[in-house]
């Protein structure tokens, strides 16, 4: 058994010095986030894409194993813009285009034209290209 | 290093286990909990996500399970606690960009700025007052001055803190951060104040994050631009994005104070306190931030964001399972009460300040 360890004597770190613990701290990090965009950009199969806000989908723009560029329009959805303004909420009704951020392949569409969906529904299934990052 | 591997395993492992179990069932089924009719109420009010059961199950493990003392198999595996805290930090740095501080607006910038370092400069004066511990000091200033558990998490090391301090220090900032959440509300709509003035005033006088969007929303439920959660989020990010800067300035007045006393007036040069001692972690963080602003990591609901966040949490929460399993409860009880009545006067002070100024000079709305 052994007492309690003071962090004043340093005997918190399993390293020789504080300052050895930052650069392996920052080692590690380094490691992970490599590992994550390179999973990312070369190994993960499929995206979903969610709706970026609470609306109705008006138009699905795409079919399944459309090949789609970043920046092609996917979906249109009927949203309200809501915004505070001299302390009332001002809601206007208004038209979100839902774009591709990658290039990819469609891979199935979950939605259909007059669904009613938030920011956790998801729209359709992407595959994207290698080599990019989702 | 490397020798140590084999002692370092088996408590990392136990760590790394009971993360899982942690994350995968108990922080989900808190968050499914039906309480007062709401559902997830005991993890959104009473801010029971995985950073505080992480640090719970961990007193639990050091004073329950291990009766006092970390078993000598688990010691070294339990000693990259700190290791893991200090990438979660850096870390931490993904989830912010340069570019969104624009949208805070000058005034603002410079009104959080006065706060943070005033905090910082105001519990200085108060620990010098009642002779407190430097390194009490030192984690109180960052949590009371920036954004809670984060900051006094990211300032411990540099100012050589005992993790008894610590769990006081975090105890502190989240009570006294959930009186205030809960009161909050009620003094804002008694006073008239704006979503704009409600959401800068928490912003800068709730000590921790978390606890600002609840009572922003508790304040107006409504998500949108102009409401006050809107403005709470803003300049709750100007707080964390200003923790290196405070790490930086804290560390330099603890070295600067301990040369000074350990080597009479000869003074410490900054280059050196710099040199030697300043938590290097710290610019990790920054560099992160600085590679999210690049948009190395796509934007902020991007999928691949998503997931650093995700591991970021995980990271954090094997070292604050560590964090916890170095409290004692005899060190907590023998330490008294210093963390809290310094927490007590800096968050009173902050939080009323920011009220009268805020009340008086900020405009009740803008063009967001």
């Amino acid at each position: 058994m052994v007492d309690a360890a003071d962090a004043k004597g340093g005997k918190m770190t399993v390293f020789k010095t504080d300052r050895h613990e930052d650069y392996a701290a920052m080692v590690m990090v380094g490691i992970v986030t490599a590992a994550i965009l390179l999973y990312m950009s070369f190994l993960v199969g499929e995206i979903e894409l969610k709706a970026p806000e609470e609306g109705k989908v008006l138009e699905i723009l795409v079919v399944s194993d459309a090949v789609v560029k970043k920046g092609d329009k996917l979906a249109v959805l009927a949203v309200k813009d809501k915004k505070m303004v001299g302390g009332k909420l001002e809601e206007r009704p208004s038209n979100c285009t839902v774009t591709s951020s990658l290039n990819g392949v469609v891979k199935s569409i979950k939605v259909q034209e007059g669904d009613v969906v938030n920011d956790k529904n998801v729209l359709m299934v992407l595959v994207p290209e290698k080599g990019q990052l989702p | 290093m490397v020798q140590k591997l084999p002692r370092i395993l088996p408590g990392l492992l136990f760590m790394v286990v009971s993360v899982i179990l942690l994350r995968l069932y108990v922080e989900l089924w808190i968050k499914n909990q039906m309480v007062f009719g709401v559902k997830g109420w005991l993890a959104r009010e009473l801010n029971l996500n995985y950073i505080m059961l992480s640090i719970i199950l961990g007193m639990v493990y050091r004073n329950v399970v291990f009766r006092g003392k970390i078993p000598a198999w688990a010691e070294e595996g339990f000693r990259t606690t700190r290791l893991f805290i200090k990438g979660g930090i850096i870390m931490l740095g993904c989830l912010y960009t340069v570019m969104s501080l624009a949208k805070v607006g000058s005034w603002a910038i410079l009104l959080i700025l006065t706060f943070i370092f005033g905090t910082v400069l105001f519990v200085m004066w108060v620990g010098k007052l009642w002779n407190v511990d430097r390194s009490v000091v030192g984690i109180m200033g960052a949590a009371c001055g920036v954004c809670g558990v984060s900051a006094c998490i990211a300032t411990a090391p540099g100012v050589k803190a005992k993790a008894t301090d610590v769990a006081m220090a975090i105890a502190t900032i989240l009570g006294f951060g959930l009186l205030t959440m809960f009161i909050s509300p009620f003094i804002g709509k008694a006073l008239g104040l704006s979503d704009l003035q409600y959401g800068a005033w928490v912003g800068t006088g709730i000590l921790n994050s978390g606890q600002v969007l609840a009572t922003c929303l508790a304040f107006n439920p409504t998500i949108a631009k102009g409401t006050a959660v809107y403005y709470g989020k803003l300049w709750n990010l100007m707080r964390v994005i200003s923790i290196p800067f405070v790490v930086f300035i804290i560390t330099a007045w603890y070295y600067g104070k301990e040369a000074k006393e350990e080597q009479g007036e000869q003074k410490q040069s900054l280059g050196k306190i710099l040199k030697e001692k300043f938590p290097l972690f710290v610019l990790g963080f920054m560099g992160m931030t600085i590679l999210s602003t690049l948009g190395l990591f796509g934007s902020d609901k991007s999928e691949t964001n998503h997931i650093l966040c995700e591991i970021m949490q995980w990271i954090f929460a094997i070292g604050l399972i560590g964090q916890g399993a170095y409290i004692d409860f005899r060190e907590i009880k023998q330490a008294g009460g210093m963390p809290l009545k310094i927490g007590l006067a800096a968050g009173v002070t902050k939080y009323l300040l920011a009220l009268v100024i805020i009340k008086l000079f900020a405009p009740a709305d803008y063009d967001v």
